[in-house]
């Protein structure tokens, strides 16, 4: 629009359509002169005419065509010939399909015509986006219909190449297929002469080519470029996408720049980098032409989504790879592990319940593990058909808590134990994990350990079955039915072998339910075979399968014809023979296990050795029948034994096989059954009796002193069997002599001692006389005892040997007498010697008598006991002596056994001073009755006191006892050791001294002497007070002394009398008052005085705590009654009346009245006139009488008090409390200790 | 015989004399108040001490006699402690004995001086 048109000139411009719309005869048409058109048309059809993009107008109800240049240029052909022609003539093939669309827009509506192929014959391929708006005439009708439209082929094709691409790079396995890919495509749809990716390296100032695709146009780009060569590309390359249009046009190269990349065969490039984050270099993706060419937008657009996305691919390829090596690396180590792993996924329904689990993943050792193949992706409900419900509970309870699940399991498809660790896998419960182990090894072996727990548990059920069977064919039949039942085995069979009749008797044995019976014989003969033999050599023959028929041997044939198919058979031998065997029939082919033989075996060894046992018992029973009642009533022992030899052919010990009630009761033991050796601690001898009769068959009768039960044994030992040379079977028939053979023993030892007693004992006197009294022997140690030689002794009378005063008291006959009498009669008195020497003989006179029992002599025993007695004669009265002195003593003397600490010697004060019996003390254990009765705080000190002393060590020590009666006494202990010549100690000692009263005064002492402390400080203070008061009111210092000192008299009258008081006394109110009244010499000793009357009890008891204060008030009352009061003249006169009167409760108080008359008073004293003086008048100038009865009382005796001048005189009363029997005594007024 | 006061300070100390003697209690309660002191009291027991504090205001101190004729002080030592009042015992005990529990109070023998309570209520203050 840079032309300028005259206004009559329209449509204005001078575009090609402008002028041939100007230029058109308009007249021709519907649409008449342009100079009618309406304006709006004629406006609407200026921006036509002005847009640079495809529009048309149609015009009328004839549809009458205009157009713009582009839209021409779309028409082709038909411009120019299709403008002001009706559209459905101008442009007759796209006619049919808008023609509609203009009908509806005519109608009034703006209608959206998307991606619309343009007519096929002007614009191969291209697509529009068009839309056709109406043009009002401002009356409601429409004009015309503005056509607009837009290609978008580009931009579809543009959208359509990225497609493919991302497809086909998606496809591609790898970063170099990628770009490969990404190259040729984008070369292809841009016919680019080369297309290359590059990558900038700026560390190494260079930019390399990895890829790159193009055709000879443009050679082949170098590897690597320096950057430093194309500055200038290389910074606008990363600052956006770089394009050259044309390198003589440039964008600003430098001409270095331009020559070089002309250099590269370069004319027109285009350039999009990437750069991701700043730690990556970036990457161009280059377009290169060699010729010059304008890239539209939409080619540039393209380049750099191209870009974009061959990254992004070559990114995926590069990380699925990186996850390809990590994964078969995973992979690698998922096969080479041991344990099985599977993962698994888990199929749930609609209701979230588990459906199917499918394996997704299962390494080398699964397979190996499970024996399952090839399951991926096959369902766990088709691989293990038989796979239990619980499984899937177990995945659900998995997936529900998230937690791993270890089990053992059985799986009965592949007959294998599992032990299996479930896990899920990731979030959301679709994948388990899990991992095996086949443990059925571990299973078998701990299988194993169970079958041979089941063996032992067989074997003792078996041994206990076949205890209780008493006879050789029930022990058979109970083994049998045990071991069949136990084999689960058709039947159980033993065969007796009788080689004499080529037979086999089959004893009974037992039969499964349904199985053929076993014939009762067997002929040997139709076995013979390599079986027999084997039996017949003592081996355990066992078959599995004797096969189909033909047979291949006659054994195998004869056993399949009584019905077995597999078999086992265990021999014994007997003497060198096949005796019999146990047989275990199956009528089905089966697999012995080893364990199974041995049981068998073991089964057949033990029933043997049963029927062994049950035979021998049946001996034995008829044995015992015949003889029990022989053995039974018989007096002596009778005992059978089997000899038991050592290697050396030495016997040493003997089995009982049975023995009758009288060897029990002779050797008090029930043998039978038992050992000798068990019985007792026998000396070999006994052993070889045995041994030597059961070798030489010969008897043997013995008498023998058994040291093993101290008995004596008549025996008499003989073989059963004498002609079995090899049995060491011997009988015995034995009788307890020990009676007899003691009886004989001690009337032989009897005699022997009598004899070495008699002629050995030097100081026994031993000697006989005859019945008359005649010294019949006189042996050596009578001739010892007293002198006489056997000479001059032999033949005289005994009566030589008593003294004379016996002798004559006819001594000797009357021992005489009483020996014939009583069988003895003392003889215990002081004897004579040959040289009239006295010797004390302690002895005894027995009568001798003869066969016919008459007395035909007597025996005197006698010992010479003189220095013994002499000894204990003096030891008697040393203990007397000390007894007497212990019994005097006031203190406890006592010994004890070092030992045993039991008292020895206890003197009786302890009685006193413990307050305890001895009796009771002395009774069980002394050490602790006698600490029971110590305080129990004392205690661990006294019993220490008493180890010391044991120790060898003086203690003195003292401690409280807690006497029966409630005292308790201190006791003060001086203990000693009593040593015995070797020093040692042997017993101790000590004397208890009761200290009670010495510690009470100590303890009293101590409290005097506090109170004394407190009663003398108190006096002072109290002193001091009186000082002071005396000192306030004193004008002058005689004045001062005058008052002073008989108050300081009265005080120390008062101490005096406190301090003679006794213990518990009181100073009565009479004493008081007399002694004060007789310092002031107004009263005798006894109270009386002219100028007084006192009337009052006696005795009234006073505080002591108040005595002090009550004394110097009466002190003062005394002293102003002379001074000043009724004492002062001779007409006055006192009276002082006491008495008690009830006080509060059940207090008792004393009242005194006194009473003074006669005498007017002088000096008032405290009159209320009296002049104060330093404003206290009260405290200074009181008179101090009054002061202590109306003040000092009551504080500090809670008295009652009043103090009166009457014209008549003081009349003064005082109340105060009296001592009362609570009223303790001023020493233990308060308990300092407490 | 005052004593001299002028190292004593006890001006303006509301001090409890618990005392059963009269006279003594005279002597001292006069003593203490040339010292300056407020005397509360004197009182011969401890019924009369407990009147006195649970209707006066507190006292800073309390000098205690231990005997008091029938009954020992010790009960208003507790007392006093529990309202941390000083106490001071004036007897003529030795000091073996006094229950171990009291013994780290201060002990002054009678006859007291001002200065002996001045100085015992001073220390550790």
């Amino acid at each position: 629009m840079t032309t300028r048109n005259t206004s009559s000139a329209w449509p204005p411009g001078d575009s090609e359509m402008a002028r041939r719309i100007r230029e058109h005869d308009w007249t021709a048409t519907p649409l008449g002169p342009v100079e009618g058109w309406p304006e709006r048309l004629k406006v609407v059809a200026e921006l036509m005419l002005a847009s640079p993009r495809v529009s048309t107008m149609v015009v009328g109800p004839e549809r009458v065509l205009l157009y713009n240049d582009t839209a021409a240029r779309l028409f082709g052909a038909r411009h120019p010939g299709a403008l002001g022609r009706p559209h459905a003539e101008a442009l007759p093939e796209g006619d049919p399909a808008v023609a509609p669309l203009y009908d509806r827009a005519f109608a009034g509506e703006a209608i959206d015509v998307p991606a619309q192929p343009a007519s096929a014959s002007e614009a191969g391929g291209e697509v529009w986006d068009g839309v056709l708006t109406p043009v009002w005439d401002g009356a409601g009708g429409v004009l015309a219909v503005h056509g607009f439209a837009t290609e978008v082929g580009a931009r579809f094709r543009a959208q359509a190449f990225l497609l493919r691409l991302s497809d086909a790079l998606r496809a591609e396995p790898d970063v170099d297929a990628v770009a490969d890919r990404a190259l040729r495509m984008l070369s292809d749809e841009l016919r680019l002469d080369r297309c290359c990716i590059s990558l900038y390296r700026p560390d190494e100032e260079e930019a390399v080519f990895p890829y790159q695709v193009g055709n000879d146009t443009v050679p082949p780009l170098p590897p690597t470029v320096r950057l430093s060569d194309f500055p200038e590309v290389y910074e606008q390359a990363l600052h956006g996408t770089f394009v050259i249009d044309d390198d003589v046009e440039g964008r600003g190269l430098p001409e270095s720049e331009r020559a070089k990349s002309k250099a590269l065969g370069m004319r027109a490039m285009l350039a999009s980098t990437i750069r991701r984050g700043e730690g990556r270099a970036p990457t161009s993706l280059m377009a290169v032409s060699s010729r010059a060419r304008r890239w539209t937008p939409e080619e540039i657009a393209l380049v750099e989504e191209a870009a974009e996305r061959t990254w992004a691919a070559m990114e995926r390829a590069r990380a699925e790879a990186a996850l390809r090596g990590s994964e078969a690396k995973f992979r690698t180590l998922f096969d080479a592990i041991d344990e099985g792993l599977a993962i698994q996924e888990l199929v749930y329904d609609n209701q979230g319940e588990i459906i199917d689990v499918i394996f997704r993943e299962v390494n080398a050792a699964y397979e190996r593990q499970s024996g399952l193949h090839d399951v991926i992706g096959r369902s766990l409900f088709d691989v293990l058909p038989r796979v239990e419900d619980y499984w899937v509970d177990l995945y659900r309870e998995l997936v529900r808590t998230g937690r791993p699940v270890r089990v053992q399991h059985y799986q009965q498809d592949v007959d294998g134990w599992f032990d299996v660790y479930f896990s899920p896998v990731g979030e959301g419960g679709r994948f388990v994990a899990h991992v095996f182990n086949n443990i059925t090894e571990r299973k078998r072996a701990e299988a194993a350990l169970r079958d041979s727990e089941e063996r032992q548990a067989f074997l003792l059920a078996l041994g206990d079955a076949m205890r209780v069977q008493t006879s050789a064919e029930e022990v058979v039949e109970t083994a049998a039915r045990l071991l069949g039942l136990q084999l689960k085995a058709s039947r159980v069979a033993f065969g007796e072998f009788d080689d004499e009749h080529d037979l086999v008797h089959i004893r009974r044995g037992w039969t499964a339910e349904g199985a053929e019976t076993h014939p009762a014989t067997l002929r040997q003969s139709d076995f013979l075979g390599p079986l027999l033999d084997e039996l017949r050599a003592g081996v355990t023959v066992c078959f599995d399968d004797v096969g189909e028929p033909p047979y291949a041997r006659p054994d195998l044939e004869a056993l399949a014809a009584i019905g077995v198919r597999a078999g086992l058979s265990v021999p014994l031998i007997d003497g060198g023979r096949l005796a019999l065997n146990l047989m275990v029939h199956n009528h089905e082919p089966y697999p012995w296990t080893d364990a199974e033989v041995a049981l068998t075996q073991e089964t057949a060894e033990r029933t043997w050795a049963a029927m062994a046992r049950a035979r021998a018992e049946a001996a034995l029973r008829d044995s015992e029948v015949r003889y029990r009642s022989l053995f039974e009533s018989m007096d002596q022992g009778y005992a059978l034994g089997d000899v038991i030899f050592d290697e050396a052919g030495h016997a040493v010990d003997v089995i009982y096989l049975e023995a009758n009630p009288a060897a029990a009761r002779i050797l008090g033991v029930d043998i039978a059954g038992r050992r000798m050796s068990e019985i007792a601690d026998w000396e070999l001898a006994w052993y070889e009796h045995w041994g030597r009769v059961a070798r030489t068959g010969q008897p043997e009768r013995r008498e023998d002193f058994a040291n093993a039960t101290g008995q004596w044994f008549d025996f008499y030992l003989f073989k059963p069997d004498p002609e079995d040379a090899s049995s060491p079977r011997v009988a015995v028939l034995f009788e307890d002599v020990t009676e007899r053979r003691t009886a004989e023993d001690r009337l032989r030892a009897s005699e022997e001692r009598f004899r070495a007693i008699v002629q050995t004992a030097a100081d026994h006197a031993i000697f006989t006389t005859d019945a008359a009294g005649r010294i019949e022997t006189w042996p050596a140690g009578a001739q010892e005892v007293f002198g006489w030689s056997a000479e001059e002794a032999v033949g005289q009378p005994v009566g030589m040997t008593f003294t004379p005063e016996d002798r004559e008291a006819g001594q000797p006959a009357k021992e005489r007498q009483e020996a014939r009498e009583n069988g003895h009669a003392p003889d215990v008195r002081w004897h004579q010697r040959k040289d009239g020497s006295r010797v004390f003989i302690e002895g005894m006179t027995r009568p001798l008598t003869g066969p016919d029992g008459r007395v035909t002599g007597f025996l005197k025993v006698g010992q010479d006991v003189t220095e013994r007695r002499a000894t204990e004669e003096a030891l008697r009265s040393s203990e007397a002596r000390f007894r007497q002195f212990g019994e005097a003593s006031a203190d406890v003397l006592w010994i004890r056994d070092a030992e045993s600490l039991a008292f020895e010697y206890v003197s009786p004060a302890f009685e006193e001073i413990y307050g305890t019996k001895l009796e009771d003390i002395l009774g069980g254990n002394h050490v602790r009755r006698w600490a029971d009765l110590i305080l129990p705080e004392d205690r661990d000190k006294a019993l220490e006191a008493l180890r010391q002393v044991r120790e060898g060590e003086h203690v003195l020590h003292a401690f409280r006892i807690l006497r029966p009666d409630g005292q308790v006494c201190w006791i003060r202990d001086t203990d000693f050791p009593l040593l015995d010549e070797a020093g040692r100690v042997q017993r101790i000692a000590g004397i208890g001294h009761d200290a009670t009263a010495e510690v009470e005064l100590q303890d009293r002492l101590r409290v005097l002497v506090a109170e004394l402390q407190h009663r003398s400080r108190n006096l002072v203070g109290v002193v001091k007070g009186v000082t002071e008061k005396t000192f306030a009111t004193a004008e002058t210092l005689d004045d001062f002394r005058a008052r002073f000192r008989p108050r300081l008299d009265a005080l120390a009258r008062v101490n005096g009398l406190l301090s003679r008081l006794e213990d518990g006394d009181r100073i009565t109110f009479d004493q008081l008052l007399q002694t004060e009244l007789q310092a002031h010499g107004i009263a005798d000793g006894d109270g009386h005085g002219q100028q007084i009357s006192l009337r009052g009890p006696k005795g009234i008891r006073l505080r002591s705590a108040t005595v002090q204060t009550f004394a110097l008030a009466l002190h003062e009352l005394a002293t102003n009654a002379l001074k000043y009061g009724a004492l002062s003249k001779p007409e006055g006169h006192l009276e002082v009346k006491w008495s008690l009167v009830p006080g509060q409760e059940t207090e008792q108080r004393l009242r005194v009245d006194w009473r003074e008359s006669g005498v007017p008073v002088l000096h008032p004293d405290g009159a209320p006139n009296e002049a104060a003086i330093n404003g206290q008048p009260q405290r200074r100038r009181q008179g101090y009488g009054r002061e202590l009865i109306e003040r000092a009382l009551p504080y500090q005796l809670k008295a009652q008090t009043t103090y009166e001048l009457t014209p008549d005189g003081v009349r003064c009363t005082i109340i105060v409390p009296v001592s009362s029997t609570l009223d303790v005594a001023f020493s233990s007024q308060g308990d300092p200790d407490g | 015989m005052a004593e001299p006061v002028a190292h004593v300070t006890l001006q303006g100390r509301r001090i409890l004399l618990v005392e059963d003697d009269y006279l003594m209690a005279q002597d001292l309660q006069a003593e203490l108040e040339d010292a300056g002191a407020l005397v509360l009291g004197p009182v011969p027991d401890i019924e009369g001490a407990m009147d006195l504090l649970n209707t006066s205001p507190a006292p800073d101190a309390a000098v205690l006699d231990i005997n008091l004729g029938c009954d020992m002080v010790y009960p208003l030592v507790y007392t006093l402690r529990e309202r941390l009042i000083r106490v001071v015992f004036a007897t003529g005990y030795e000091a073996w004995s006094i229950p171990e529990r009291y013994r780290d109070l201060p002990r002054l023998e009678k006859p007291l001086s001002v200065r002996q309570i001045a100085e015992a209520l001073n220390r550790n203050q």
